[in-house]
């Protein structure tokens, strides 16, 4: 199911991860391979501790960073697009 | 009658007496027995080396002309010395070989370093000291304690509880003959770690501190810099394998189940602590390395954590 502002996010509850500075470290499911996230991916995956509207997510990520609310969504929803693919995020269940 | 001793957060209570760790009156969480141990594992476990089977909750591992030691259910040893075998070295693999894979399948992360405690201008340090085998992490401990008065929260085994923080070990160091005399240590309070071989367990008493706390800094110590001595820090996810590599007995983690909590102990231990690379000169001056390698350690811990203190208020 392919997310869109409307949609509602949240982390993959099995996922593992853990804070390396200020970079998020994930580990994969099959516990062999670690992918690390930091700047803006880090921020919305800190952001994402608690479910979110990626509409919403995308208005906060404007208040800290200068972009414009095109370029936003169209960044946001490639990246939580990508993230899904790689089941570090999902649909929330409500919405699935 | 069982003795029960307080070590790496833990209490042992031992049907035979141990030299090294603190006496305690607590209640125990493991007990040591001296009981028969089967010459082969039992088939269950998965062989993970010649002499060492393993599973989530089980542990058998044999030492030739030492003894056989038996983990089961996480909560007892049973011990089963071999006829001509003596006692410290017994005791000297339980306390390592034994009790540190036990440990990692308590659910602790157990890395394979020293912790040493150290007061600069008035603020404390804790600092774990890893890097690969005989690359000097006691011998160094053994210099910051000797010349700098630091104080021993663990020597070879480091153990993080759930919450991240160190737990002490025994307040002895186990140091070679030729460390201790660069040191020029007192005779008297070192004692051989076992017959037969050149090193030495040094009895630190006071400058042992038995605490639980957070550790401020790593220090991977790397071997055979030229004669200089380097500093570099590893950031992020960069950290992380470097940090896997000190596990002890890390190769039976996977076979034990255990690489899912070593990554989020991992996370909590040394998330948000520095880690540097520390360079070893390749000098056979033994106290002229170590006087280098201090000086770039403090010269690192003054100015950046300093610093980094500083930033945040």
């Amino acid at each position: 199911m392919v997310i869109d502002l409307e949609s509602k996010v949240q982390r993959h509850p099995d996922l593992v991860f853990a804070l390396m500075g200020e970079e998020v470290v994930m580990m994969s499911e099959d516990q062999d391979n670690y992918l690390g996230l930091n700047g803006v991916a880090s921020k919305i995956w800190t952001m994402l501790e608690e479910p979110h509207v990626v509409n919403v997510l995308c208005t906060k990520l404007q208040q800290e960073f200068e972009v414009s609310k095109e370029q936003c969504e169209q960044d946001l929803l490639f990246f939580l697009n990508d993230m899904q693919q790689k089941k570090l995020i999902q649909i929330h269940p409500d919405e699935a | 009658m069982a003795h029960n001793y307080e070590i790496y957060g833990v209490v042992l209570a031992s049907e035979f007496e141990l030299k090294a760790p603190l006496v305690t009156d607590k209640s125990p969480d493991i007990h040591i027995k001296l009981a028969n141990v089967e010459s082969a594992p039992p088939s269950h476990l998965e062989s993970v080396s010649a002499f060492a089977s393993i599973s989530n909750t089980q542990f058998w591992l044999d030492v030739p002309n030492i003894a056989r030691f038996f983990v089961a259910d996480l909560d007892t040893i049973n011990v089963q010395p071999y006829p001509m075998a003596d006692m410290d070295s017994v005791e000297l693999y339980l306390l390592g070989a034994v009790l540190g894979p036990l440990m990692n399948m308590r659910k602790y992360l157990v890395m394979h370093g020293n912790v040493v405690h150290l007061e600069i201008h008035g603020q404390i340090h804790r600092l774990l000291l890893c890097g690969h085998s005989a690359v000097g992490k006691s011998s160094f401990s053994a210099y910051l304690i000797n010349q700098c008065n630091a104080r021993l929260v663990a020597d070879d085994l480091a153990v993080f509880n759930s919450q991240g923080v160190v737990c002490s070990g025994s307040p002895r160091l186990k140091i070679w003959q030729d460390v201790s005399q660069a040191l020029q240590l007192d005779e008297a309070e070192l004692t051989p770690v076992r017959p037969s071989v050149n090193k030495f367990d040094w009895h630190i008493g006071e400058r042992f501190i038995s605490e639980q706390a957070s550790v401020d800094l790593v220090v991977l110590l790397t071997g055979d810099n030229e004669n200089t001595v380097e500093i570099e820090e590893i950031q992020g996810i960069k950290k992380l394998s470097p940090l896997q590599n000190q596990i002890f007995r890390k190769e039976f983690a996977k076979t034990a189940g255990l690489e899912k909590i070593h990554f989020i102990l991992i996370g909590k231990s040394f998330g948000h602590t520095p880690v540097i690379k520390l360079g070893r000169p390749r000098s056979s001056k033994i106290l002229e390395n170590f006087e280098k390698m201090g000086k770039a350690l403090f010269t690192y811990l003054t100015n950046e954590l300093l610093g980094a203190t500083r930033d945040k208020s």
